[in-house]
């Protein structure tokens, strides 16, 4: 007798056997880079429990980041989002092409398109629950109007978080209030009541992780700089957000990066033999970005020293009672979690973050990729213009999908770049 | 002594000789298959004007454009974002805004009261809102693009036009045609319909005044006066041709180049 397949786990076995032959082959190396390594088993064990979780009946839910992910951490439910691995093995899938035939808009964000695609195609599993959140995104809410729409999600209880508008004391408590409805709603979803003394291990445990990605980032402000283009941001994100909140294995990770950094920088050396200029990437990393970093630290000599993903200052968390770990929790991902930080809200945060990161971190020019996705960013750029013009440094307007490199091919990107530098006397023309 | 510029555009290329801050000879020439050849003709063309014997008695050529690189007479490569803004402030030292639309791209340049460019904003998707752009409209309403100008001024209700993109505007205008709309109208609508694109570019980098327009759609009068009419300011109209602006800057720069080579 054969059973019947479970849809989005076939998928998930590729994925497995990917990383296990990757990380084998790694193992295998004479020089096996420790951090990759560490990360790409991170990834497995996680896509190891989505797969044990479908097969086996066990809770887990789709979620998505700034949703204190710690609080399922905390009662040991698992969650996936829908599309991480995705993004991840983009390079051995069709699925860029297959978003064009999706129904969401051109206009909008290839991550949304992707995500729609999804669960359209049965790619990922059907969670036991989903925790969704009203980001800033112009499309968030029709990524998971479409999932509830899907024939095999349709029936799956869904909870949505109600960010406030600003990030002011009252706004803090009434995230407070989203977060108790929220873990009313998981513990009556799955049955499992939340031990609030395991949940200040997670946070205490994610405290120190971003205590280290902190450290790590002062790095940084170092000239030259020690570490490469969107390096913590890629790792640092998907550690601390996309992965079991509080993974002891993640904090492991971020020393590893900041050890890597510390020595060079002790070394009085940079990443690059040769320093020519700073670039802030003015948004999220996506997809685009890994190949956009090496072309130009090779061709310009220039490293973007910092970026809205990486450019992290959360605050250490108050675990002495409940009420101060919900605060803390409401904090974080409503005021520090990059975009609906910098997106939710007026404009003061994205302008002040661009001045302190400049800076801070001696900028030399700031890349704003305009992704299609950020309409709210965009229609701020005036502002980002202003506070450029008053900081002397010159300001790059992109129009981008960070998450689909076809928008803004590459070699346009490179010819814009290259006129971009060698106008304002830049990287390779300084 | 003898400088010159040369812009090697997508579609065309131009040449200023400069002679003591004096444009002696321009020339625009239609672009060739390559960057080499059309910057030797339209060079020896600008030089006999004047009755030089092309490259030997020029003491410092500047090359800018997309075909700049690789040409081999040229002593040096300056960006076309810099020379624009350096051409535009020397017609005009009050342009704080530059407009350029050329045969495939468009630019909005900022420039300080120095000619310094401030920043920059420049098409990156498609050729739409610029002069290929005008030269496939202007073929699916039969007419040369001096014509197509003309129809456009002459619009009184310019027709809404949606599309930007050359292939779905193509098949709008084929519509339009055939549901009797006047010739002129659905010029002016076209020529409206590019300027909304072009003002999300312009409004990226901000339209301070004075500004200006170059590039080849510059001699299109209508381009101009809708512009006008959007923007709620005056186009400033320069003493040269608008199409030779980069050029002159690049000239500019050879000129100085000379001056530190001499001393």
């Amino acid at each position: 007798m054969t059973t019947k397949p479970i849809r989005g786990l076939e998928r998930y076995y590729e994925y497995r056997e990917r990383w296990k032959a990757i990380i084998s082959d790694m193992e295998k190396s004479p020089v096996p880079n420790p951090a990759l390594l560490a990360l790409f088993r991170l990834f497995l064990e996680n896509d190891e429990k989505t797969i044990d979780c479908a097969e086996n009946n066990k809770p887990f839910l789709s979620s998505w980041y700034g949703n204190a992910p710690e609080i399922y951490a905390a009662m040991g439910i698992h969650y996936i989002c829908v599309v991480d691995n995705l993004l991840a093995h983009q390079s051995f899938t069709d699925d860029l092409a297959g978003i064009d035939a999706n129904i969401v808009p051109d206009d909008m964000c290839g991550l949304i398109k992707l995500g729609a695609y999804a669960v359209e195609k049965g790619l990922v599993p059907t969670p036991t629950g989903m925790i969704a959140m009203l980001e800033p995104c112009d499309a968030q809410s029709v990524l998971h109007e479409s999932w509830i729409n899907n024939d095999a999600w349709k029936d799956v209880p869904y909870f949505a978080l109600d960010p406030a508008y600003r990030s002011g004391k009252e706004d803090f408590e009434y995230f407070v209030g989203e977060l108790r409805r929220m873990i009313a709603f998981l513990e009556n979803l799955t049955g499992i009541k939340l031990d609030w003394n395991r949940l200040r291990e997670v946070i205490e445990e994610t405290n120190k992780q971003y205590e280290i990605w902190d450290e790590y980032n002062q790095l940084r402000r170092a000239v030259p700089c020690p570490g490469g283009s969107f390096q913590g941001s890629g790792i640092g994100w998907a550690i601390s957000q996309h992965i079991m909140a509080g993974h002891p294995g993640a904090t492991d990770l971020f020393r590893m990066l900041l050890a890597d950094e510390e020595s060079r920088y002790k070394a009085n050396k940079g990443w690059l033999e040769k320093e020519n200029s700073r670039v802030l990437w003015a948004d999220l990393i996506g997809t685009v970005n890994a190949p956009i970093g090496e072309w130009l630290e090779k061709e310009h000599g220039t490293v973007v020293v910092q970026d809205f993903q990486g450019y992290t200052p959360y605050s250490h968390i108050d675990t002495s009672t409940e009420e101060s770990m919900l605060l803390g929790l409401a904090k974080r991902n409503l005021a520090e979690v990059p975009m609906i930080r910098q997106a939710r809200g007026n404009v003061d945060v994205f302008i002040e973050d661009v001045i302190r990161i400049v800076e801070d971190y001696k900028i030399d020019c700031v890349f704003f990729p305009g992704h299609v996705g950020h309409k709210d960013q965009s229609a701020s750029v005036g502002f980002l213009r202003e506070a450029c013009r008053e900081l002397g440094v010159p300001l790059l307007v992109l129009t981008m999908d960070i998450f689909d490199p076809r928008y803004l091919p590459m070699d346009k990107f490179t010819h814009i770049v290259n006129e971009f530098f060698e106008t304002h006397k830049l990287g390779k023309f300084k | 002594m003898f400088v010159a510029g040369i812009d090697l555009g997508s579609a065309t290329g131009k040449v200023v000789i400069m002679e003591n801050d004096r444009v002696a000879s321009t020339v625009v020439i239609r672009s060739t298959a390559s960057p080499e050849k059309t910057a030797a003709l339209a060079i020896e063309e600008a030089a006999s004007k004047i009755g030089l014997k092309a490259v030997s008695d020029l003491e410092y050529i500047v090359g800018t454009g997309y075909g700049r690189s690789g040409v081999s007479f040229i002593t040096e490569n300056i960006s076309e974002i810099t020379c624009h803004a350096k051409g535009a402030h020397w017609l005009n030292p009050g342009i704080r805004t530059v407009i350029d639309v050329g045969g495939q791209d468009c630019k909005v340049i900022s420039v300080n009261a120095d000619g310094k460019v401030i920043e920059f904003a420049m098409n990156d998707k498609c050729a739409a809102g610029t002069g290929k752009f005008f030269e496939a409209m202007a073929r699916t309403l039969d007419c040369s693009l001096d014509e197509f100008a003309a129809l456009a001024l002459r619009s009184g209700n310019p027709c809404s036009i949606t599309k930007q993109c050359s292939v779905f505007a193509e098949s709008e205008v084929i519509t339009l045609i055939n549901n009797g709309e006047r010739q002129e109208d659905i010029a002016g609508g076209l020529i409206d319909s590019i300027v909304r694109r072009l003002l999300s570019m312009i409004y990226r980098v901000g339209a301070v005044p004075q500004v200006v327009l170059t590039g080849g759609c510059a001699r299109n009068m209508a381009l101009v006066k809708s512009l006008e009419v959007s923007l709620g300011i005056p186009v400033i109209r320069t003493k040269e041709d608008p199409q030779i602006t980069g050029a002159l800057g690049a000239a500019l720069f050879a000129q100085a180049k000379a001056l530190i080579q001499n001393k």
